[in-house]
Parts: structure tokens; sequence; C-alpha cells
């Protein structure tokens, strides 16, 4: 009785959206890179089928306008839209964490100029700010990764900086000091460690918006340009036949939904243990 | 009162000075403007000719206030593309948008405010109804991760295709018909409300979560306060300027979501103008809507912070 109590306990405290998150996430990412070398049809592939076939098994979310595989072409477009946000995150997230690990470690003026122009970016939708960089330099997958990954620094930059601020006089790395360690090795071999369980949450976070964006982008034509195949893309020309074939933009939209989901349980966990680690730490 | 005043100026300012940035930014790019408008053959006699005409011979900051006086008396510029004012081009479209934003908005209040107070669940740290609970986290969460986009889409299938309730591209302009455009612009409102209204619910209920563990909450119930005045009396009031600031930002937000959403149930709104725009590198245009972006972005959180301080007097900025 005690024993089963317990364990209802213990299973109460798992922490359930992140176990869901990470195996959604698995799962998809298996799903897209094994889907993309497995599948028996070609994105490109005009006459796998018939045309605007409805679901079945041989075409698991039927076919388009010229015949082509739906699947195919969702694995393919998923692959592209986590390909512009793994680029833009990386951008993002390595920035930002310099930018705010140095603001935060020094503080001072650096750190106020720093935070005022990050104040003033994050005033603004990313992907508005994106879409108007985009008259400049033209669309196109690689510009939307540079331009979205520097759009997203100051939001990573804000979360670094909070962390090793939080970290900058704590007494181990008082000590640290004292005993003569260098800045960057503080700042890299002991504050890093330390913020990482809250970065990374970010970091799913930026996932999460990276691909709203890529869709946003695309689907207004401004993203990823033919013929390269992303979801935003997809679901752009999916909406000239929703009478006819309403699986295609079903399919597509759901992937992105499933993505973003993915990202989203993922990051909520992450922080939830982030938060437990923390309490955790204060209580010891 | 003053605190009101000192951020109207400290707006004012702001403004121009994003003003400034924007003006500067769209000159410094690379590019000219003659060559983009008459093509690369084009003599060099007629390109100074068309510089002139544009004023671009002249120096940037007599340019910045000329164009500032554009702006400010309403005609916003000349577009590159189509030889008229930017006034011209705009004309109902922002009303449309502002029209479109306001909808979602309010219908987002109108959704998340009743469900996230009631679904708030247990107070005084007992959690009811648990089932209904976890369906109504389940239901945030999946109704968070759904695109404005997508969302348009499956309400045009469902409610445009398959039960023609409404007609898909049909546009009614408010000149014609307000109904008719009330009505047709029902759906795009709400692809843009439901996303953000699943964001608002999960803010007010974890705020409330949060708000439950707090000692003031035992004082009130030791006092003899119920549940229901607890949450209505105690906890609410002190919720309201977290979820007030955080409704300011899905207003933000909303301004990408109805681009997108006017895409979707071809709107002849300022996001399609914006687009169009933006694909044709019609500067002058672009320009423009960015400032009114900018103005209003900057409104909302001038508005937000005098509200907040109404609210709760200790807010000092």
């Amino acid at each position: 009785m005690q024993n089963a109590e317990l364990r209802a306990r213990a299973m109460r405290r798992r922490n359930f959206t992140l176990i869901i998150g990470l195996v959604l996430t698995a799962g998809l990412l298996l799903v897209v890179v094994g889907g993309n070398l497995l599948w028996p049809f070609g994105a490109a592939e005009i006459g796998a089928g018939g045309r605007l076939d409805s679901p079945s098994l041989t075409h698991l979310f039927g076919t388009d306008h010229v015949g082509r595989d739906v699947f195919a072409r969702v694995l393919d477009g998923a692959g592209t839209t986590l390909l512009v946000a793994l680029g833009t995150v990386l951008i993002g997230s390595l920035g930002g964490l310099l930018v705010g690990a140095v603001a935060g470690y020094f503080g001072g003026w650096l750190d106020e100029i720093v935070m005022r122009i990050s104040d003033g970016l994050t005033a603004f939708p990313s992907v508005l700010l994106a879409l108007v960089a985009m008259s400049f330099t033209g669309a196109g997958m690689w510009n939307v990764v540079w331009i979205l990954g520097l759009l997203f620094i100051p939001s990573f930059a804000r979360v670094a900086r909070g962390e090793f601020a939080r970290c900058r006089n704590l007494d181990y790395v008082k000590r640290a000091r004292l005993i003569g360690a260098s800045h960057l090795r503080i700042m890299w071999v002991h504050i890093l460690p330390n913020t990482l369980p809250v970065f990374l949450s970010t970091v799913a976070i930026g996932f999460n918006n990276a691909v709203l964006a890529e869709a946003s982008m695309s689907f207004l034509g401004l993203g990823v340009q033919q013929p390269q195949v992303s979801l935003g893309r997809m679901l752009a020309d999916s909406q000239g036949y929703l009478f006819n074939a309403p699986w295609v933009a079903i399919s597509t939209g759901a992937a992105v939904v499933l993505l973003v989901l993915a990202f989203s349980l993922l990051s909520d966990g992450l922080q939830r243990k982030g938060l437990r680690r923390i309490r955790f730490l204060r209580k010891t | 009162m003053r605190y009101a005043i000192r951020k109207l100026v400290t707006l004012i300012v702001t403004l121009f000075a994003v003003s400034l940035l924007a003006f500067l930014a769209f000159s410094v790019i690379p590019g000219d403007p003659a060559v983009l408008q008459l093509g690369v053959n084009a003599t060099p006699e007629a390109l100074d000719a068309l510089r002139a005409e544009m004023g671009l011979d002249r120096s940037v900051f007599v340019r910045y206030f000329e164009w500032l006086g554009e702006m400010m008396s309403g005609e916003m510029g000349q577009s590159f593309a189509h030889g008229v004012s930017v006034r011209e081009l705009v004309g109902d479209r922002l009303i449309i948008t502002g029209s479109l934003m306001g909808m979602g908005f309010l219908m987002t209040l109108g959704i998340a405010l009743p469900v996230g107070v009631l679904g708030a669940g247990g107070t005084a740290g007992r959690c009811e109804h648990r089932p209904l609970q976890g369906i109504l986290t389940g239901v945030t969460q999946v109704m968070m991760a759904v695109p404005p986009l997508f969302l348009g889409l499956v309400l045009t299938f469902v409610f445009g295709v398959t039960l023609r309730v409404f007609t898909p591209s049909a546009f009614v302009s408010f000149r014609e018909s307000i109904g008719g455009y009330l009505f047709y612009m029902l759906f795009p409102a709400l692809a843009i409300a439901l996303p953000k209204a699943a964001m608002v619910v999960r803010v007010i209920r974890s705020s409330v979560r949060d708000e439950l563990r707090k000692d003031y909450v035992q004082t009130a119930v030791s006092r003899g306060n119920g549940p229901r005045a607890v949450l209505y009396r105690h906890v609410l009031p002190n919720i309201a300027v977290p979820v007030l600031t955080f409704a300011a930002l899905t207003l933000i937000m909303m301004i990408t979501d109805s681009i997108v959403v006017e895409q979707v149930f071809s709107i002849p709104g300022a996001g399609r103008l914006l687009v169009s725009a933006i694909g044709a590198r019609d500067y002058p245009v672009v320009q423009a809507l960015v400032v009114v972006i900018a103005a209003f972005v900057m409104v909302v959180h001038a508005v937000t912070d005098v509200v907040a301080r109404g609210i709760d007097r200790r807010i000092v900025f």
C-alpha cells in the first residue's frame, strides 16, 4: 500500500512533458530522415501516381495535381524546413550565447548597450523584420537562414545574459577567480555548464519559432523558392486545389503542427527539468 | 497622469528616432532606385533626370525631412513601381488590416478570459475536475502549435468548401456592406485568434497556479474566504498585469499573422501590399508601411505600460 503510494508519487514527479516531447521529436526526426532515404517515390517525381489521387496504401497522403506523391513531398519539405530551423537556431543560439555571456558576465555599459539594442529588436515580431530584410536581399533559403538567425540572436542573448549574470557572483565563481582562473575559463568551464538546462529549453523553443517562421515566409513566397520544397511552400501550393484535394493541405499542415508541438513540449519539459534542478541546488 | 504624459513624450521621441533609422536603412541599401526603375540599359542622362525628379540628387537629411513631412501629411511618399503616392496604394488597406487584427484580438480575449479563469482549476491548493483540466491542457497545447495559416486553410475547407457557410475569396468591402464585411472577416479573425487564445489561456492558468502557492492566499483562506472569493477578489487582480502584458504581446504578434491570413483568405489588406512591395523591391511602400507598423508597435507598448501602471501603482519605469 505504502509502496504503491510512493510509486504513484514518483510517477507524478516524472517529467511526462519532457518524455512525450523527446519521443515525439525523435520519432519525427526518424521518420523524416528515414523516409527521405527509404520512401520509394521522389518528391519531384511527376506521375508517380494519378492526378489528385486520394490517400491509399501506395500513396499514404495521396498525390498532387501532377501526380507527385504527397508523402514524399512532405518528407522532403519537412527536411528543408528542419534544415532552415537548424541553421537559424545554430546562428541564433551561438551568437546569442556569445553576446549574452559577455554582457551578463562583465555587466556595465556594455551590458546596457547590448540589452537596449535587443529590447528594440525584440519589440517587433522577428518574421516581420525578416520579411522587410528580404526586400534588400531577395528571397531564398540561405537568405532566410542567416537573416532569421541574426534576428533570433537577441532572444537567446537575453536568456544567456540572465544566466551568466545570475552565476557571476555565486561563491564558486568567486573562488575560481581567487585561484586565478581567467575570465574565459570561468565563462567556458565554470558557468556555461550551469546555464545549459535553461539554455537548452530556449534552443527547443527556437526550433519551434523557426519552423513557424519558415512556414510563414515560404507561404508568402518570400522564403524557400522553387524547385525546392518546404512545408510553407507546399501549403501555399495546396491552397489552389483545396477543393479537389484537401489531403495535400491537411497532411502538410499536420506535419507543421506535429513539428511545432514536438519542439514546444520538448522546451516545456526541459524548462521544468531546469527549474527542478535549480530548486534542488538551492535546497542543498 | 504625469506618468502617461512622460510616456507620450518618450513615445514621440522614439518614433522620430525609428523613422530616421528606417529612412537611413533604406537609403544605404545597395541598388540605385533609378536603375531599378529604368533598367540597366538606360542612358546616363535619363537616369540623372529621373534621379533629379525623385529628389535623389539632394542630401540624405534634406530628403529625410521632406519624407517626414510627407509621412505626416499622410501622402507617405511615392511608389517606385506604380508611380503614385503610397497613400493611394494603401487606400482602405490599413483600415481592413486594423479591423482584422482588432477582431482577432477581441476574439482572443473573448475566448481566453472566460476559459482561462474558469479553467484555472481549484483554488486553495486543490485541483478540481482533474480529467477536464487534463483535456484543457492538451487542447491548448495542440492549439498553440497550429499556425494561423494552416488554421485558415482548415477553416476555409470546413466552412467555405464543405459547409458553404461563406464563399472563399469573395471579399466584401465595408464600403459595400458592413454586415457582409464583418461576416467575411469572421473566419480570418478566428484563424488568428484561436492559437493566440490558447497561449493566453495557458498564461492565465499558470499565473493562477503560481499565485495560489503564495502566502497571502493562505491568509485569505484562513480569514474565511471561499474558493470563489479567493480567486476573484485576491488572485485575479494580482495576475491582471502579467496577463495584460502578454495579451498586448499577442496583439503585436498578430501583425505577422494577419499578413499571412490576408493571403489565405485573399483579403486586400496592408499585409498583402507589404508582401507584394517586398517582392517588387518597391522601397518607398515598404518604408512607409514599416514606419506605420513601428508606430503601432510602440503605441501598443506605451498604452500597455500606462494601463499596467493604472492597475498597479507600484510599477515604475
